[in-house]
């Protein structure tokens, strides 16, 4: 039954593959051009949602993807948003946690933005930036980067002066007027933030080998390794699918059209400091936003799609491998046996109930990593369109 | 950490010398007070603001119970004038101040501003009367005033731009003192800040985080070089960091906790008194030869909240602060 449910993610959520198989899920589906832009959906993604007051366009996202790449956009002139959202590691950096223009250090790594359009609410664990919340959650986000002074990331200061970088740059002058052609002054901060996102909601990976064998019945997609490894993943054993579930292996999607606005965190037992399920500040989930004790240790569980090169894994960069990060879970949670975040995880009065641990062989541990590993789509990784347009 | 990060300028004493001397200017220009208070605007936001770093003076007097009396003359111009100290001693970017803390440590200042919203003046019989704020960018809008007592000079960040005072308009009367919260008011707390004008707008005080604004930013540090400065331990000294703004949020529910104090200070005049903002006083409680630093959240913040006149537990004013006082005007 997992088997069925997994093989048609989009199934369960209403309304996008379930009117139709497989075959008919390689259409896309209605709305997915938009005057001269067009959605490039892999076979069985719903429709993203778009804010009603930025819609697609091919300048705006052309827009988006220069400013994305530009360095200006950093107080020193030294780092993009792809600084630390590299495309070849499924936009991120590598590192455990993310490193700032000015050399400061963010708490938490940064967060994989692959299919960042459908995801309910964004970054690790904040509630406030989703959709139904705010009316442009992900435009409003990027204030966080752009702006934040704790920790610095880009390190701007004020909007006056990157409105003012930029419309001192020429070439600019002539894609902001591209992109928001109705506008008599279209470079603000406001409009920058819009084509940013535009670009981002066009990072959509679903094209790798386990896609060719779940959509295209392409049995030579998986090696037998991997496809041992997917029944695991769905087993009542594992229970990984009740988290990492449908088309963007998470529980934390939304589509056009689907009906009710899901945002699920969960705590996963990575840390117990205190017995009672304390995680390390300030890296404390959706409690460091809501301060409501039950949300200690929330994040969301993000999206597994090229999960095989975005190491180290969790929020913090604590889980250095996959095959850590099974250990994490055949264990029930981890336990830290010395040290300022000692605890046994494993007792967090937070951790999801699901989470009880699991053995696990040898082979059926490699049978897993081959099942993440075939996440990897390597069409999106080296996608010229998505690259650095200033090179 | 934050000031490490920042390059770290020096003041040249001849740019006080100018700035002091604008500052007198425009004070002693009656045309630059007798106007409504949007023509007062710009010589008001540069002699009230660059005072700070200077030495606190300047702010505009003139204004005060003279200028601006329209049609009717039953309500008056007032200017509200802010003061930042440290201590007993005038706030400069420039400056070192000994003695703040548990420790008794030599501080600099790096930034300190606030915003300011529900302002109004006390009058004789205890009744709170709202002053009616201009509109004056990028420091005032009738909703909610900008204070901002720091430079860029110094061991400061920020703005270049400073403002120490609010103008607005109140009935005739004689005034004992004044009310007002550092805040944002709620309703334009949680707006996106890239569709507002100033001083609702993207900037150091914007926090995107939690979808609101810091209401307060107080920011120092150990003196440089640190005594407790420690290569081999990493530690860079001292450090005092207060930022205040409404936390417990959820979505689409707001923030449980309001963090907006209740100041209410007696004996203030507005033609002869002024409000010393104290930045010292907020860190009294704090061992400033260790890394102090509250970004709203965490329980560390509940001494320096309560200084600042809130509970932290329940995010709600207390009857007390110890941020602001009352001195005769320079």
């Amino acid at each position: 039954m997992q088997e069925s449910d997994a093989a048609q993610p989009a199934a369960d959520g209403g309304g996008v593959a379930a009117d139709g198989g497989a075959s008919d899920a390689l259409v896309p589906p209605e709305g997915s051009v938009i005057g001269d832009f067009r959605w490039n959906l892999p076979a069985g993604f719903p429709l993203p949602v778009v804010p009603r007051d930025n819609p697609m366009s091919v300048p705006k996202v052309a827009l988006g993807r220069r400013l994305f790449y530009d360095t200006r956009l950093s107080g020193n002139g030294t780092q993009s948003c792809a600084s630390c959202h590299q495309q070849r590691l499924a936009f991120t950096d590598g590192r455990a946690t993310g490193l700032g223009s000015t050399g400061e250090a963010h708490p938490r790594g940064p967060m994989s933005i692959v299919n960042v359009a459908y995801s309910t609410s964004l970054t690790w664990g904040n509630p406030l930036f989703a959709i139904g919340t705010l009316p442009e959650p992900l435009e409003r986000q990027s204030l966080m980067p752009l702006f934040g002074d704790a920790p610095v990331e880009l390190g701007l200061s004020d909007q006056t002066q990157i409105e003012e970088r930029l419309r001192a740059i020429e070439e600019y002058q002539t894609w902001f007027t591209e992109a928001f052609p109705d506008e008599a002054e279209p470079i603000t901060t406001q409009n920058l933030t819009r084509a940013l996102a535009a670009f981002e909601r066009t990072l959509i990976s679903g094209r790798s080998p386990f896609d060719r064998y779940r959509t295209q019945r392409d049995e030579s997609a998986l090696s037998e390794s991997a496809k041992r490894g997917y029944e695991l993943f769905n087993s009542e054993e594992l229970e990984c699918f009740h988290c990492h579930e449908g088309f963007n292996m998470s529980d934390h999607v939304h589509w056009e059209g689907k009906p009710t606005v899901e945002a699920h965190y969960h705590n996963t037992g990575l840390y117990n400091l205190d017995g009672k399920g304390a995680y390390p500040a300030p890296n404390t989930g959706v409690y460091d936003v809501t301060m409501d004790p039950k949300d200690m240790g929330m994040f969301k569980a993000p999206s597994l799609r090229n999960i095989a090169v975005t190491a180290p894994y969790m929020h913090d960069g604590s889980v250095a491998t996959l095959s850590e990060v099974l250990d994490h879970y055949a264990a029930g949670g981890r336990t830290i046996k010395s040290g300022p975040n000692a605890g046994a995880g494993k007792n967090n009065p937070m951790k999801d109930k699901l989470l009880r641990g699991f053995k696990l062989s040898d082979e059926q541990r490699a049978d897993v990593i081959a099942f993440l590993e075939s996440l990897t789509d390597e069409t999106f990784l080296t996608d010229p369109e998505l690259s650095d347009p200033w090179q | 950490m934050r000031f490490p990060s920042r390059p770290l300028r020096v003041l040249p004493v001849l740019l006080a010398a100018v700035v002091w001397s604008a500052c007198e200017d425009a004070d002693d220009d009656p045309g630059a007070a007798a106007g409504a208070g949007g023509a007062r605007a710009g010589a008001g936001a540069v002699a009230g603001g660059k005072a700070s770093s200077t030495g606190g003076k300047g702010g505009s007097s003139a204004g005060a119970g003279k200028g601006g009396a329209g049609p009717g003359s039953d309500e008056r111009e007032v200017s509200i004038r802010f003061r930042g100290k440290v201590l007993e001693r005038e706030l400069a970017c420039d400056a070192r101040f000994p003695g703040v803390g548990t420790k008794s440590t030599e501080v600099q200042p790096v930034d300190f501003r606030f915003f300011v919203q529900d302002l109004s003046l006390i009058d004789a019989e205890g009744n709170k009367v709202p002053v009616r704020v201009n509109e004056r960018a990028p420091w005032q809008t009738p909703e909610v005033a900008l204070i901002d007592l720091t430079d860029t000079s110094g061991t400061c960040v920020g703005t270049p731009e400073t403002n120490a005072e609010i103008i607005g308009r109140v009935p005739n009367g004689q005034y004992t003192g004044v009310a007002f919260r550092n805040g944002v008011p709620e309703k334009l707390n949680h707006e996106d800040p890239v569709l507002h004008p100033p001083p609702l707008q993207v900037t150091d005080l914007a926090w995107s985080w939690l979808t609101g604004f810091r209401f307060l930013v107080a920011e120092l540090h150990e003196s440089e070089p640190a005594a407790s400065a420690d290569a081999d331990a990493g530690t860079t000294g001292g450090v005092g960091l207060l930022h205040i703004g409404s936390t417990a949020c959820k979505a689409n529910m707001g923030c449980s906790h309001g963090n907006r104090n209740n100041v209410e200070l007696k004996d203030f005049d507005p033609d002869r008194d002024v409000i010393v903002a104290d930045l010292g006083a907020l860190f009294t409680t704090s061992d400033l030869t260790q890394d102090v630093q509250c970004h709203a959240s965490s329980d560390a913040c509940a001494p320096l909240f309560e200084r600042a006149g809130i509970d932290w537990k329940t995010g709600d004013g207390l009857s007390k602060q110890s941020l602001y006082r009352v001195e005769p005007a320079p």
